[in-house]
């Protein structure tokens, strides 16, 4: 019998809500995600269902102040203990965060080469001489071209695929166990996000990094997840593995999602079907199934209960009828 | 445009509890300068030489006492409360609009006529305001109120030209302005009926917090002697007076300077508040 | 960068030019002379007068005349006082005025900064309440409310510090009327430190330094201070002209013996020579203060750097 790992990340039961002037507002209710050392998690939503939230939140990193519970274990961790000093620790070291932005993410007042050695000599992983060239051998790593140089510009004098190149460096610098990237390649152009997802998938190969990638691009996510976990208004509506999502996917939102890719061998006449209607307001959500309103597939018991999560081994999903294998 | 400003206005600002608080002062304070005349049997100008220097009172004849030459101080310095909000006023009203136009014109044109423009605001800014006031105080009459409202707003309108340039310049890249361009609209339509109303909101908060700034400065030339003079009384040079007799007669100087000091604090938190509302580029 | 210091020294000298060419025409041009004031003066003996004093040349001759003058520091002979030179005049009470001014800047400085940062970061709290208060009344006081009552209540009724005088600047003589100058300078300074550290504090790069572990203190030094920095340098220029019209109060109040006295009693006798050297030399303080101020920003800002 094969022992399971122990996950890199554990978040169970997890809830997000944030204070507002008419009361509390939940962003995220009640996920439960692991995440397998190595291992890529994709993480798939329109805006507003709470992915980067959950995410965020149990490391403290929202733009407001958030209400967390639930169990959020980083390598056995209890996150949600930790003061703010104790997760400066974990934040940078044994976590690796990239952001959408790469622009506003750097401090453009600062050169890169003190913003990667920085992040080095505050962990403690080096000093001087050694740190700068660890700095340069992760420029070189993350292919970036004429390293010594970019060591001494400053963030507006980079590309932003170099930028992005550049956050993924400082977030692997201290050699994380995991590393969290929301939306990485949705400020880039597309053949500069090629770029960036290769070079994930090479980091991840090398370091056994687990990644967790939140995107609301299906195409981003299948190219590098082992899983996909797709979110709708703060819960997950399915998950399972990244093939068998794709191919067959169970919830309704799911397979409209997937449909609005465009596809190679789709008749470049045929309509991008969408979704009709919009994720509903945290403060508002509807009665049932919180999908209901938009979905081709709705009955009663949708409008009046709540689909539970129901899985399979491998696979799960939130639905009173879900698509046919 | 107006009524959007007025509504935010109307549902936010009662949130800021010091602006209401200032905006309520505010008023009472413009009431009472107002309605001075009515609440006092003595008119400011009245010498009454043997009532000279009493100190104020609850009970006596002179609420506020009188000064060396037996003026009602009360009077006097609602009078001179009176002076000070209108020159305070009119000035800023008009050194907004100036800069207004200013601002727009040169975000507006941009290249060689902007430069040019806000470079004479440049060296305007470097200019102590002083000099324009000696220079128009010497070229007229000194005292004379136009003269005064014209050197002070002179001067008050070169920072409302340059937020509105900036404003004007960011708002020119937008695309809603590069529409109206390509349509054909005319320029002067363009900045009345999208440049202006998008900037007004930081112009209006602005504005509110001049005022405080005109009636300082007018205070201030009126202090040194050249602003208003005898026997029309402003805030400064009330204070001025005070000064001169403040070891025997102190209320000489607390009676105006509270007033000035109640005047442009209220209107410096009322400014405050409204800017929080209405500037977006402010908002936290 | 060298190029943007050459570009703006020539700025600098530009509106300089401008600005003595300006004021000389104004007030050469005013009606009024310096002896309209006094009794009336036969004709001949006010065209002998003229003639002493160089008036009776045409405007353009006199221009260049004083122009001239000015770059050997020559500002010409009072009107009013007339056997001193306007220089001997600036000599005398532009170092008093220059230390006061120096001593308020550096007050409010040193300590409004410090209060306004510990305020952004100790926001909504009871000291960031008390800062805003504080500071909105240190603001709406202008010097010539805010020096009669100091005088009055530190001098007069407490006994604790002279009212008035200047002594040769002796420490105690000195505090009034720093203290006088200096609050409405560290009321705005302690302001636009705030807002600019809370603005700083509030953008991504800063929630991405965080999430990078480095603590709250590396942050505010490595990451927050210099741009939070940017509103406070980019005002200094004008704060020196701020302090520049506020000793002229504050000499009057305190009946200091500085050049703001001179241009303040210059202007109320039409005294020519002596208000048009004030305006230079003010105009040069100011100008190069902008200048200072500006290449402070570039330095802060290495995306204007660059340019």
């Amino acid at each position: 019998m094969s022992s399971i790992p122990a996950p890199v990340l554990e978040l169970r039961d997890l809830t997000v809500q944030f204070a507002s002037r008419e009361g509390p507002l939940v962003a995220v209710a009640g996920v439960t995600l692991p995440v397998r050392p190595g291992e890529c998690v994709g993480i798939v939503g329109e805006s507003g269902a709470g992915k980067s939230q959950l995410l965020l939140a149990p490391f403290r990193l929202t733009a407001s102040e958030a209400q967390v519970s639930g169990i959020a274990q980083l390598a056995g961790e209890d996150l949600l203990a930790l003061d703010e000093r104790a997760l400066d620790r974990v934040r940078g070291a044994q976590v690796g965060f990239v952001f959408q932005d790469p622009m506003s993410s750097l401090t453009p007042h600062r050169t890169i080469g003190d913003q990667i050695i920085e992040v080095l000599e505050h962990h403690g992983r080096a000093r001087g001489q050694a740190a700068r060239e660890r700095a340069l051998a992760l420029l070189h790593k993350v292919r970036i071209d004429e390293p010594v140089r970019r060591l001494g510009q400053y963030p507006h004098e980079l590309s932003g695929g170099q930028r992005q190149r550049v956050l993924i460096a400082i977030a692997v610098a201290c050699d994380p166990a995991l590393l969290i990237a929301d939306e990485p390649t949705t400020a880039l152009d597309v053949t500069v996000q090629a770029e960036v997802l290769t070079l994930l998938a090479a980091l991840r190969a090398e370091r056994s990094l687990a990644i967790v990638l939140v995107s609301h691009d299906f195409g981003v996510v299948s190219r590098l997840a082992d899983r996909i976990v797709v979110m709708y208004a703060g819960r997950v509506v399915e998950e399972g593995p990244a093939p068998a999502v794709i191919a067959a996917p169970r919830h309704p939102y799911t397979a409209a999602l997937l449909d609005c890719i465009a596809r190679m061998d789709d008749s470049p006449d045929a309509p991008l079907p969408p979704i009709p209607g919009q994720p509903p307001e945290p403060r508002a959500l509807p009665a049932g199934c919180a999908f209901h309103p938009r979905c081709s597939r709705a009955q009663a018991r949708c409008r009046s209960e709540s689909p539970v999560l129901a899985s399979d081994g491998q696979r799960a999903a939130a639905c009173h009828f879900p698509l046919s294998i | 445009m107006a009524g959007s400003i007025l509504a935010s206005v109307g549902t936010e600002l009662p949130r800021h509890r010091a602006a209401l608080a200032a905006a309520v002062l505010l008023a009472v304070l413009c009431l009472i300068a107002l309605a001075a005349p009515a609440l006092t049997p003595h008119a400011p100008g009245t010498i009454d030489l043997a009532q000279a220097g009493s100190p104020p009172g609850l009970g006596a004849a002179h609420w506020w006492g009188t000064d060396r030459l037996g003026r009602d101080v009360f009077a006097r310095t609602m009078q001179g409360l009176r002076v000070s909000l209108l020159i305070g006023f009119v000035a800023a009203f008009v050194s907004v609009a100036i800069g207004v136009a200013w601002g727009a014109l040169a975000g507006y044109a941009g290249g060689r006529l902007d430069a040019s423009m806000m470079r004479i605001v440049d060296i305007l800014y470097a200019l102590p305001f002083v000099f324009f006031v000696i220079i128009l105080a010497t070229l007229f009459e000194r005292g004379d109120v136009l003269v005064l409202l014209a050197a002070i707003a002179s001067v008050g309108w070169l920072t409302t030209a340059r937020i509105v340039r900036g404003q004007t310049l960011a708002l020119r890249q937008r695309e809603f302005i590069e529409a109206a361009r390509a349509l054909g609209m005319p320029t002067a339509q363009i900045l009345w009926r999208h440049i202006l109303p998008n900037v007004a909101g930081p112009v209006i908060a602005y504005a509110t917090l001049t005022v405080p700034q005109m009636i300082l400065y007018e205070s201030f030339l009126s202090f040194l002697g050249l602003g208003v003079q005898e026997p029309l009384a402003s805030l400064g040079s009330l204070i001025s007076e005070g000064a001169r007799d403040m070891e025997t007669a102190s209320w000489l100087l607390l009676a105006p300077a509270g007033c000035l000091t109640a005047l442009t604090l209220s209107l410096n938190v009322l400014g405050d508040g409204l800017r929080d509302v209405l500037d977006p580029r402010t908002r936290s | 960068m060298m190029r943007h210091v050459l570009a703006r020294i020539i700025g600098l000298i530009a509106s300089l030019s401008l600005l003595v060419t300006a004021a000389f025409f104004v007030i050469r041009l005013a009606p009024g002379g310096p002896f309209d004031e006094e009794r009336t003066i036969l004709p001949q003996v006010r065209a002998n007068l003229e003639a002493a004093y160089g008036l009776d040349a045409p405007l353009t001759t006199q221009y260049a005349r004083y122009v001239s003058g000015l770059l050997r520091g020559d500002f010409g002979p009072s009107f009013k006082h007339k056997d001193v030179q306007v220089s001997e005049l600036l000599g005398a009470g532009l170092p008093v005025s220059a230390s006061l001014g120096a001593a308020a800047l550096v007050l409010a400085l040193l300590c409004g900064v410090p209060l306004g940062f510990c305020a952004a970061l100790q926001r909504a709290r009871v000291l960031d309440h008390a800062t805003s208060v504080l500071t909105a009344l240190m603001i709406a006081l202008p010097a010539f409310v805010l020096g009669p009552v100091l005088s009055l209540v530190f001098g007069l009724r407490l006994h604790w510090l002279p009212a008035a005088g200047w002594n040769d600047g002796s420490l105690e003589q000195a505090v009034l009327p720093v203290v006088t100058l200096a609050a409405p300078v560290l009321a705005y300074s302690a302001r636009l430190a705030r807002t600019g550290l809370l603005e700083v504090l509030g953008s991504d790069y800063i929630r991405a330094a965080r999430a990078r572990g480095l603590g709250l203190r590396r942050i505010v030094v490595a990451h927050a201070l210099r741009p939070a920095l940017l509103p406070l340098v980019s005002w200094l220029g004008p704060a020196v002209a701020f302090v520049l019209t506020g000793s002229l109060v504050v000499e009057t109040v305190f009946g200091i013996p500085g050049a703001g006295r001179f241009l303040v009693e210059g202007a109320l006798n039409r005294d020519y020579t002596l208000v048009m050297g004030m305006i230079v030399v003010y105009g040069v303080i100011t100008l190069l203060c902008n200048l200072a101020a500006d290449l402070a920003y570039g330095w802060l800002d290495p995306r204007v750097r660059r340019y």
